[in-house]
């Protein structure tokens, strides 16, 4: 099997504009890759991600998802390229968290008795089958966050993508979503994450990709990358918040 | 949490069939409306007793149905008032009669046991299945969308929390500012309701676009219905219940 | 992040949705204002109508009168039932229909004009109350005058000032919405 999972070709989309946007995007997701996005804030992160699963058509340029535009068939993208978005509570659907990860494989029309087999499984994977029948409105930040993952995860997707995950939550959520991160990498799940904090996931990443005005900067090792993150606007995740503040 | 959200339990009442819960919820409502004092005051304490099964007992029901049960007194003073017969009481020349009374309490007290029957249903009841069974009654109406009709019914609830958080957020954030000295009452308005609506709207624009990433259609697997096997004689029993009071009154 | 030509299937149902959610809770969102709070509830029925195409605006309020009716807790208080729409306050919350219908026709559909909007939003609260108060008369079988007295005059001030502000804020709102 071929291992590039999903490749971008000169991807550029302007919103009308030199200001936004990104611009001649040329990136390679390999199946066994964890990328790290890093930039600041408006630096076209996530109007990049969501070309990848067809939220967003591309002005110039295509992306490739084996092999195959992804506009050719937008059903089959989406279910092989999952996204959690930043907000959780914007997109939890349904009233319960059995429902709610049972939303994406309904929509597929699939059979209950394989959409009951895998909501089970996935829940069960992320620690949220005790909370099956909850109001997902009444659970922590940690537990929708990972709530919004079982319910892409039960869609099989190739690659998982993260948008700012780490956004609004307390450190113990923080460490148990980089635990579930690093087990759906190691189960064969391609990892994309857009972060303005490396901090959490550098040592698990195994490319990064630093991006600045909408065109892609730096990409390479992170470790080795880390000394030229702060000249991006992005902290070195090395240098302690106290040195930052001395200087 | 109020009164009328869901109480998880595994009683008669909530394994029955939800469509079976929606048609009995109609027939007793329908009879309810047939009958007179008696049959009332009997369907009032059947009720009351499920109710109680159900762990929501009488004290609980009056303090957190304050609002309606004031509504329902104004309700039946104002009939009291105006319905003309013999005098039972006089007060400056304003006579409240017999015939008021019995018709003033026969009102009020229907209302009070429909509103009941909406009680126990939405107490045993997750939202979620209620939605699915009126999608499945609409399923051979013609002209109604039914799959569509129950995804905005879905979203709508999601949505309640989600907008009455957000109004609490928007008022504290108005009022950490002063916006309650704010003499003119348009200005108010506006101040509370375009960020509330803001938020809003643009965590709609989020969720369509949530949606869309997991492939949303409304060509989706259809809810399935659990029964506990009784509902035959549920059904059979109400009958027979609607049948005694409908008579009697 | 908007733009692509797939939102067109989704988003009204997504807007009327939040609508059907504003118009339940608006019940619950009162603002202090002189002796009798107001209410927002049918500010949002308006707005509703402001916004919405005259189909999907009485579509969102079909619906909510029938999650009422079927048993889900979105009628004011958060109650909900037949027995509700019986109730002294029925008419009102029947009227919603055709006042949402009205505004959405009336707004009508391209260039919005001011003088419009407010044509539209002051036929859709008068339809409110000739639903209304003539209900609430044969509910609680009273004259006329104590209907009145009862169910309009004290809400004639909130309502005009409902009016005014559900032209203000669909005005502001309408540039925010993409179908």
């Amino acid at each position: 099997m071929d291992t590039v999972l999903l490749k971008t070709d000169h991807l550029t989309h302007a919103f009308g504009s030199e200001q936004s946007g990104i611009f001649d995007i040329c990136l390679t997701i390999a199946r066994d890759d964890f990328i790290v996005l890093a930039g600041k804030n408006g630096c076209g992160k996530t109007t990049l991600i969501r070309h990848f699963n067809g939220l967003l058509m591309p002005d110039r340029g295509r992306v490739l998802l084996d092999g195959q535009d992804i506009q050719k068939n937008l059903t089959v993208a989406r279910k092989k390229v999952g996204m959690v978005f930043q907000d959780p509570d914007t997109q939890i659907i349904a009233d319960t968290v059995f429902d709610e990860t049972a939303f994406g494989p309904e929509n597929l029309n699939m059979g209950r008795e394989a959409i009951n087999a895998g909501v089970i499984n996935a829940l069960k994977l992320l620690g949220l089958y005790h909370l099956r029948d909850r109001n997902p409105a009444t659970l922590s930040g940690g537990e929708k966050r990972r709530l919004a993952i079982a319910g892409i995860l039960v869609m099989a997707p190739d690659l998982i993508i993260f948008d700012e995950p780490f956004a609004n939550l307390d450190y113990p959520s923080i460490v148990s979503l980089v635990r579930v991160c690093r087990t759906l990498h190691r189960s064969g799940h391609a990892i994309v994450m857009t972060t303005h904090d490396v901090a959490p996931v550098i040592m698990l990443a195994t490319k990064m990709v630093v991006m600045d005005k909408g065109r892609i900067k730096e990409q390479g090792d992170p470790i080795s990358l880390a000394p030229c993150l702060e000249s991006y606007g992005v902290k070195n995740p090395f240098t302690p918040m106290a040195q930052a503040w001395a200087l | 949490m109020t009164l009328f959200s869901y109480h998880p339990g595994d009683t008669l009442w909530h394994t029955l069939d939800v469509r079976c819960k929606c048609l009995l919820m109609c027939l007793l409502s329908l009879a309810v409306l047939k009958t007179g004092l008696p049959g009332n005051i009997i369907c009032l304490c059947v009720l009351m007793g499920i109710l109680k099964m159900l762990g929501v007992g009488p004290v609980k029901l009056v303090t957190q149905l304050k609002c309606f049960l004031l509504l329902l007194t104004l309700i039946f003073f104002c009939r009291w008032a105006v319905t003309p017969g013999h005098p039972m009481v006089t007060l400056h020349g304003f006579s409240l009669t017999r015939q008021g009374f019995a018709s003033a309490g026969l009102v009020s007290l229907r209302f009070l046991v429909v509103m009941l029957l909406g009680l126990i249903l939405t107490v045993t009841t997750r939202s979620m299945e209620i939605k699915a069974a009126v999608q499945w009654f609409f399923k051979p109406v013609p002209f109604i969308p039914e799959k569509r009709v129950a995804v905005m019914v879905g979203l709508a609830l999601k949505f309640m929390p989600l907008i009455l958080d957000n109004a609490r957020e928007v008022t504290h954030a108005v009022n950490a500012r002063c916006g309650n000295l704010r003499k003119n009452p348009v200005r108010r308005l506006v101040n509370l309701a375009w960020p509330l609506l803001k938020k809003t709207f643009q965590s709609a624009d989020d969720l369509s676009l949530a949606m869309q990433a997991r492939c949303y259609s409304e060509n989706r697997t259809d809810a399935r219905f659990f029964s506990n096997g009784k509902e035959g004689w549920v059904v059979g029993l109400t009958f027979i219940f609607c049948a005694g009071i409908v008579l009697m009154g | 992040m908007n733009g692509t030509p797939m939102d067109v299937s989704i988003k009204p149902i997504i807007y009327s949705a939040l609508f059907i959610a504003l118009i339940s809770i608006g019940a619950m969102i009162a603002v202090p204002v002189g002796p009798v709070p107001i209410v927002l509830q049918n500010m949002f029925v308006l707005l509703a109508g402001l916004i919405l195409p005259p189909a999907w605006a009485a579509g969102c309020v079909a619906v909510y009168l029938l999650m009422g009716f079927a048993g889900l807790p979105v009628f004011a208080g958060g109650t909900s039932g037949i027995g509700k729409v019986f109730g002294p306050t029925g008419g009102y919350l029947l009227s919603y229909l055709p006042a949402a219908f009205l505004t959405a026709v009336i707004s009508g559909r391209a260039a919005k004009s001011l003088v419009r909007d407010c044509g539209a939003a002051i036929a859709g609260m008068a339809v409110m109350y000739m639903f209304g108060v003539p209900w609430l008369k044969w509910v609680l079988a009273v004259s006329w005058g104590k209907a009145l007295a009862a169910g309009m005059y004290p809400f004639v001030p909130g309502a005009v000032l409902k009016i005014i502000a559900a032209v203000i804020i669909a005005r502001k709102l309408r540039p925010l919405i993409r179908f």
